[in-house]
């Protein structure tokens, strides 16, 4: 549902994407120098800086051995561009269960409009599946 | 008369105490619905059980998308 997608306050038993992404996650701009997306992913310890436009619009990533490129190389050069996202609408029971199948560990969480929220990674995912409770982490990163 | 209306209104008129209306049958409503909406399944919406509404106050009616 659409309007899921748009922070309302809500009621209701679902469990979804957005009760249990991390809004505080690596950016950097398209000309950052990729010594910089280098050291704000290395900051937040899990290898990952989101390349964003206009603030937080998602344009890409650059992790594992493109982050280790010429500190100079921009990270327009070094990202991977178009990356899958989810909507924090989903319900994360399904996605755990998708992104096991696909061997896929983290996954960026954006709005309808492709603005960054954060990133939701499948084993805390998972965890709050089993307990069935939100995780609150505020960050940067919010929803407009 | 009904009308269309953008999300940064509904907020509005959420602060100003709209009574707000899930049509979408009760499962779906169960699972997730606007905060204090009512549910209201569309197959059983009648001059019956509108008149759980107040009138005189906005009444907002949502389904999946907003709309």
């Amino acid at each position: 549902m659409d309007w899921l997608s748009y922070g309302l306050p809500r009621g209701g038993s679902a469990l979804l994407a957005g009760d249990v992404v991390d809004r505080s996650v690596a950016t950097c701009d398209l000309d950052a120098p990729l010594g910089e997306a280098r050291t704000r992913a290395n900051d937040h310890g899990d290898g990952l800086c989101v390349v964003v436009a206009d603030g937080d619009v998602v344009m890409g990533i650059v992790g594992g051995e493109a982050l280790e490129g010429p500190a100079e190389r921009r990270a327009e050069q070094a990202m991977t561009f178009g990356v899958s996202t989810v909507r924090p609408s989903e319900d994360v029971e399904a996605l755990v269960e998708r992104m096991s199948r696909a061997g896929v560990d983290a996954i960026l969480v954006t709005s309808s409009d492709a603005r960054l929220l954060g990133v939701l990674r499948r084993a805390e995912a998972e965890s709050a599946a089993r307990h069935r409770s939100p995780i609150a982490r505020g960050g940067a990163a919010s929803e407009g | 008369m009904p009308r269309a209306i953008a999300r940064h209104e509904l907020r509005r008129l959420l602060d100003e105490a709209a009574q707000v209306v899930e049509v979408l049958p009760k499962p779906e409503y169960e699972w997730a619905h606007i905060a204090d909406a009512v549910n209201i399944p569309l197959k059983e919406l009648d001059e019956a059980s509108a008149a759980r509404l107040e009138r005189g106050r906005p009444v907002v009616v949502y389904c999946n998308d907003l709309q």
